[in-house]
């Protein structure tokens, strides 16, 4: 029924009082802002509480959207002051220096890595090995299509900080690539 | 010739994102059933009351560093003067009792027009 509309004809529709095409922007954005939330709580639960929140605060605050951004930049935006105002409230429930387990419980890259080697799964084991702010950024720049004057708005940066930030995380993504599963990545490339 | 791993593309095709539960969107969608949209803001934030308040909290400000000038100690500064003898402005005769209850019944009509403006808003919400 909303396939072929964009966000705008939709939001247009939920100011109307049509309360379920609102179901047809979670539906197309709930990815997005529920991995926002387990970059940083790192825990499925509390990831989906906030994930909820989000959903919930940006319908009530829709006619507040200015349509001189885009809808995504303003719902994660929304998505990382609702994350961070929850872990400043909640302590993560999971322990911070094993930042890789949930996601790789969730990925199926499991324990043994030598047994799954394609890239996907290498990828985004290493993503789940980054910090919180580095795993966004790359989330945001690579799936979100955030723009790096986006990037910048949603993480409260200026352009040119949201790019060096990101510069940096992909830095550290190719070390922790090299320095963990080099053989992987040989093993791959042959 | 030596394969390299291209990040960048690995990073565009491969990275995956986080599926949150299945019934996501019901649980969301059942959480707003009862919520209503908020009025815009803009719709009952007046920029003329704000601008007003502001430019009354500046006079006040004006006015307290100009009632503060005439009683500095300028000699301390050295032999610099002013082209005005400032010692002679007397402030003191404008800022009375007169002039506090002007201002102060200025504040509270400001503040009714703004409650009055809240009220009609959230009667129409309603």
């Amino acid at each position: 029924m909303h396939a072929g509309m964009d966000d705008i004809e939709i939001i247009n529709q939920v100011l109307q009082g049509d309360q379920q095409s609102f179901e047809e922007l979670i539906k197309r954005y709930q990815h997005f802002v529920f991995t926002i939330a387990l970059r940083y709580s790192r825990n499925r639960e509390d990831a989906e509480e906030i994930a909820q929140d989000v959903f919930v605060k940006a319908y009530r605050s829709l006619a507040d959207f200015r349509r001189d951004a885009k809808f995504s930049t303003w719902l994660c935006t929304i998505a990382m002051n609702t994350t961070k105002t929850f872990l400043r409230k909640v302590k993560p429930r999971m322990d911070p220096l094993d930042p890789a387990m949930v996601h790789a419980q969730h990925t199926g890259y499991g324990a043994n890595p030598t047994e799954k080697r394609s890239t996907q799964l290498l990828v985004n084991h290493v993503i789940g090995l980054l910090s919180a702010d580095d795993a966004t950024i790359i989330t945001l720049f690579y799936k979100a299509e955030q723009s790096i004057e986006e990037i910048g708005v949603i993480m409260g940066l200026t352009a040119n900080a949201a790019k060096v930030k990101l510069h940096r995380a992909r830095l550290r993504l190719k070390e922790k690539l090299e320095l963990y599963f080099a053989d992987e990545i040989k093993e791959i490339l042959n | 010739m030596e394969k390299r791993f291209d990040i960048e593309k690995h990073l565009r095709d491969d990275l995956e994102l986080s599926p949150p539960s299945p019934d996501f969107s019901k649980k969301v969608m059942g959480a707003i059933a009862g919520t209503r949209i908020a009025p815009a803001s803009r719709s009952y934030l007046n920029k003329k009351v704000v601008y007003g308040t502001g430019l009354f909290f500046l006079l006040l400000i004006a006015a307290a560093v100009v009632y503060a000038l005439p009683s500095f100690n300028w000699s301390a500064a050295g032999k610099f003067r002013l082209p005005v003898d400032v010692s002679r402005l007397d402030i003191g005769q404008y800022i009375n009792r007169k002039t506090v209850n002007c201002l102060l019944f200025g504040n509270v009509l400001l503040g009714l027009m703004f409650l009055d403006k809240y009220l009609i808003r959230r009667g129409r919400a309603v």
